[in-house]
């Protein structure tokens, strides 16, 4: 994926160079439907949505594309497409409607476009740390908050006044304060009475409630969830809706399993939201957990959600392109068809309509939610021919490629890294010993795989996959040779040390040298940090399986937990309470400067 | 045999027995929403013959079994006709995947469902676990959802007559379901692992009572411990049989049969206690209450009720003490969803 978004990040670079930001369809485009200039083929990959005024205009944020597609709601027309950044991954519209809030992926900043209907202007930019994915506006407009997953950060930003006061010279942006989570977030929710926020794990269950004045974490705790993909209160305001999927730890990946949704089931939780802001509360105390699948037809990969009245909501289903219309008292879900990949909902003001973002199909569904019928589709634009890694993330998210539609391998490879979960499949050769999900992101060439090392290809790795954990048809070796071409695009994730405020260099110099001391890297060896053959460190499993293969020690700082059974909770335990391979004893220096090493890998 | 295990059993969904007066095979249960049901087989009809061949004198019913199984979507014609009576019914099945019920309501209803509340009033649900295979789970979420619609917030769990499979793995996926983290119990021998329930649990937040007699599969005996050790539920009836120890079947050469083997013990999360599960609130029954109550439990798994026969419960002094377990602790229950007890206006 890297060498495709330097292309088109280079190409939007060039135009935002030569014509600042101006919008490419004037007032009153609508009229004719279209933008001046005919857009270009290329490949969008919308994934938030917002509306304005009085759900006139929708807007989408498009990922890959880096632009903005405005839709005009009542002609359903793509009526412009602004170029605003180089790996967009939300949008919102602050209350008054003034403002365009985008966040860049790809820039680390965070995008403020002044608006008039579908026109966007002026933007002002941010620096918000690495790959912010997430944005919320405080009810007054005044603020926002800005998640950045990798540095695991919270930025509130101050916004700009209202159009109206504007002031000469122009308003800046500024950071207000800054706050650093435990865990990778995505997911965010700025409520307003009273104004806390929520934010939750991009990848296992956590889920943090902060006080966005202050700039402190009030809880963090951990639901039996991971892959939340969707966060809204209820319509009443008493409830917190989220969408997740559930992996049993005692579940296994035979056919059985999988087909009864032992093993991993598709869901939306409705949490009390008196629960989730007391911070001495059971998270789950007062909730209820509806399963969106039932035997025969899986839900592989809740998404989005918006919330309906009576408890009820709709759910984009990723993994399988339907929505899911229902909940509440009754708990009776209606499925919809929409396009591939459906991740972002939107409800238009009066709520007779559901927008949905089909991110791999480029386009928009328009849902009549009288009917629950599909009232259109709106395509983006023209596209461009897929390469062999995008066709490979095709499959990677779509859990038709599993039994019955349950999962995807973006279900438990989380955007190709990790729910942090075990998972008992027969990847080890037998059931009754879960093992740690393992990143993919840089497996590429950290082979061989499994956890046994037995597998010597990453086509193979995939296959089997495929056949034993996933219970599905056998993919054709076109299809495995797209799925390894896009596995092989995912660069390892970012190391933390890097991405601090601070990082310490002379604390990673001396910690190389304790990894060099302790022969580390006779095993982990450089570049990769991991080696081919497999080890006896100790360590056995329930079957009494004893020799593992090193898993890479790139990016060792984004895992959450380490070994097979995820029995060490952090770096430190490592060493500290299992003195993994230790020949003698650390000073207390030595593992502080050991950990700042493997936090820079 | 996994197949059934697994419940995706494909055929015309009839059990079978051999009718040795008559030297034919009998249906004894067509179950209930199956093919066969559905196709009008009544209980008790003997099968004459399978896509014209005669079953005369056929009492080994293993391949009587060959030859009603196949494909999901073909199709198989059956000849049956009632004892003592001559009139011959043929009948052509399309075979489908039978969903063997695990779980039984309280009361019929008019289709073929179930009414699942035993206490309107106090709102408390009852269900019979007939036995515990791969769609159990499932199962429960599924008359979890119904519970709530009806209002429901306590329940009897029966495990009455519950005929096990003795499959530990789950068994351990029930007792999961209904527990809020906490150990389940470790197995020593040739698996030596924790059981350990996850926070997901369903009927969050209500009472349960675990009706208990003695039921001797060692799985369900597992459940039972776990949620006893747990204080998930008050068991209620019978001290069990379980003795606490993990068999494994062994296919021998030759289709000579299988055998079971020892091959583990399960030690109960609490340690304090050990085999068998024992009721916390001991509660007998008479011999003709027994009676009673196991035919009332049996009559469920057939499709209709049979002539004559009412859907009365009998008089049941364990599903009494139950209720009242039950009863009294919704008294005293801080139930969410109540707006002084977690904020909600």
């Amino acid at each position: 994926m890297g060498k495709r978004i330097t292309t088109c990040a280079a190409l939007l670079g060039t135009v935002l160079a030569g014509v600042a930001l101006s919008p490419s369809a004037p007032k009153g485009a609508s009229a004719n439907g279209l933008p001046d200039e005919a857009p270009r083929p290329s490949l969008r990959r919308p994934l938030a949505l917002a509306t304005a005024d009085g759900g006139k205009w929708l807007f989408v944020a498009n990922r890959q594309s880096g632009s903005v597609s405005v839709i005009d709601t009542s002609s359903l027309r793509v009526v412009a497409e602004v170029p605003v950044g180089k790996k967009l991954s939300d949008l919102t519209v602050t209350p008054d409607g003034g403002h365009l809030l985008v966040t860049d992926e790809g820039a680390g900043e965070l995008v403020v476009l002044r608006r008039r209907d579908a026109r966007l202007q002026t933007p002002l930019r941010v620096k918000v740390g690495a790959g912010p994915v997430s944005s919320q506006v405080s009810a007054d407009g005044s603020y926002c908050s800005v998640v950045s997953l990798w540095p695991r950060r919270v930025t509130i930003v101050g916004l700009p006044r209202p159009e109206g006061d504007r002031q000469d010279p122009p308003e800046e942006l500024h950071v207000r304060k800054s706050l650093t989570l435990a865990f990778p977030p995505r997911l965010q929710l700025l409520l307003r009475d009273p104004a806390k926020l929520i934010v939750a794990d991009s990848f296992g269950g956590r889920l943090a409630v902060i006080d966005p004045t202050r700039g402190e974490v009030e809880s963090d705790r951990l639901l039996p969830a991971h892959n939340i993909r969707g966060l809204a209160p209820s319509a009443d305001g008493t409830r917190l809706l989220v969408s997740h999927q559930l992996l049993r730890s005692l579940g296994t990946t035979s056919r059985d399993d999988i087909h009864w949704g032992n093993f991993l089931t598709n869901c939306l939780r409705e949490l009390s939201l008196a629960s989730v802001l007391d911070p001495r509360a059971d998270l789950l105390r007062g909730s209820r957990l509806h399963h969106l699948g039932d035997v025969g037809r899986g839900a592989g990969d809740p998404a989005g959600v918006a919330a309906l009245p009576e408890g009820k909501a709709v759910v984009a289903l990723a993994g399988v392109g339907e929505v899911a219309i229902g909940g509440g008292t009754e708990g009776s879900w209606q499925r919809v068809s929409v396009g591939r990949q459906p991740t972002a909902v939107a409800l238009s003001p009066d709520r007779r309509r559901a927008y949905v973002a089909n991110t791999l199909a480029d386009s928009i569904t328009i849902l009549d939610l009288g009917t629950n019928r599909v009232q259109a589709e709106v395509s983006l634009g023209p596209a461009a021919e897929l390469t062999r890694a995008d066709r490979g993330e095709r499959l990677f998210h779509d859990a038709r490629l599993s039994h019955d539609g349950w999962f995807s391998c973006h279900s438990c490879h989380t955007d190709g890294h990790s729910n942090g979960l075990l998972a008992d499949t027969l990847g080890d050769g037998s059931y009754g010993t879960p093992k740690r999900v393992l990143s993919l992101l840089g497996v590429g060439d950290t082979g061989p795989w499994a956890w046994n090392g037995s597998v010597k290809e990453l086509e193979a790795q995939i296959r089997l996959s495929v056949e034993t954990t996933m219970r599905g048809a056998r993919l054709s070796p076109e299809q495995e040779g797209d799925l390894a071409a896009y596995l092989r695009t995912l660069p390892p994730a970012p190391p933390l040390g890097r991405l601090r405020e601070k990082p310490d260099g002379d604390a990673v110099r001396r910690g190389r040298a304790v990894f060099e001391r302790q022969n580390c890297g006779s095993c982990h060896a450089q570049p990769t940090y991991t080696s081919a053959k497999t080890y006896d460190v100790g360590l056995s499993d329930e079957a009494g399986n004893r020799s593992f293969n090193p898993p890479s020690l790139r990016g060792a700082s984004q895992t959450g937990t380490f070994f097979h059974d995820s029995r060490a909770t952090g770096l430190a335990e490592v060493f500290t309470r299992h003195r993994h391979q230790l020949k003698g004893e650390l000073s207390k220096q030595e593992l502080d400067d050991l950990i700042a090493f493997l936090e820079d890998l | 045999m996994d197949a059934i295990a697994g419940n995706r059993y494909v055929g015309i969904g009839i059990q079978i027995a051999a009718n040795k007066s008559e030297k034919l095979p009998q249906i004894t249960i067509p179950i209930r929403g199956g093919v066969a049901h559905r196709a009008g087989v009544q209980p008790g009809d003997l099968l004459l013959k399978v896509d014209g061949k005669s079953l005369e004198g056929m009492t080994n019913l293993e391949q009587v079994v060959n030859l009603l199984q196949g494909e999901q979507g073909t199709s198989v014609t059956i000849v049956v006709r009632q004892p003592g009576s001559t009139e011959e019914r043929t009948l052509r099945l399309t075979r489908a995947v039978i969903p063997f019920d695990s779980l039984f309501g309280f009361r019929r209803t008019s289709g073929e469902g179930w009414d699942y509340l035993v206490d309107r009033e106090a709102r408390i649900g009852y269900v019979w676990v007939s036995t515990i295979s791969s769609s159990t789970l499932h199962d429960l979420q599924q008359l979890e959802r119904r519970l709530l619609a009806d209002g429901a917030r306590a329940l009897v769990l029966d495990f009455r007559l519950s005929g096990g499979q003795g499959n530990l793995h789950h068994a351990s996926l029930v007792a999961d379901g209904l527990l809020d983290g906490g150990l389940m119990w470790t197995t020593t021998g040739k698996e030596e692992r924790a059981y350990r329930a996850d926070r997901e649990c369903l009927f969050r937040g209500w009472p349960l009572a675990v009706l208990v007699n003695d039921i001797g599969d060692n799985a369900q005996g597992a459940v039972l411990a776990a949620l006893q050790d747990n204080r998930r539920a008050v068991l209620v009836g019978e001290p069990t049989k379980v003795d606490g120890s993990i068999r494994s079947l062994f296919h021998l050469p030759n289709q000579a049969g299988a055998i079971t083997v020892l091959t583990g013990r399960l030690e109960r999360a609490d340690k304090a206690r050990d085999w068998p599960v024992r009721p916390d609130r001991p509660v007998e029954l008479t011999e003709e209450q027994r009676a009673a109550v196991e035919k009332w439990l049996h009559t469920k798994q057939l499709p209709t009720l049979p002539p004559g026969t009412e859907d009365k419960p009998p008089s049941d002094p364990q599903l009494d003490c139950g209720l009242t377990v039950l009863r009294d602790a919704l008294k005293t229950l801080d139930l969410p969803g109540k707006p002084k007890s977690d904020g909600r206006e």
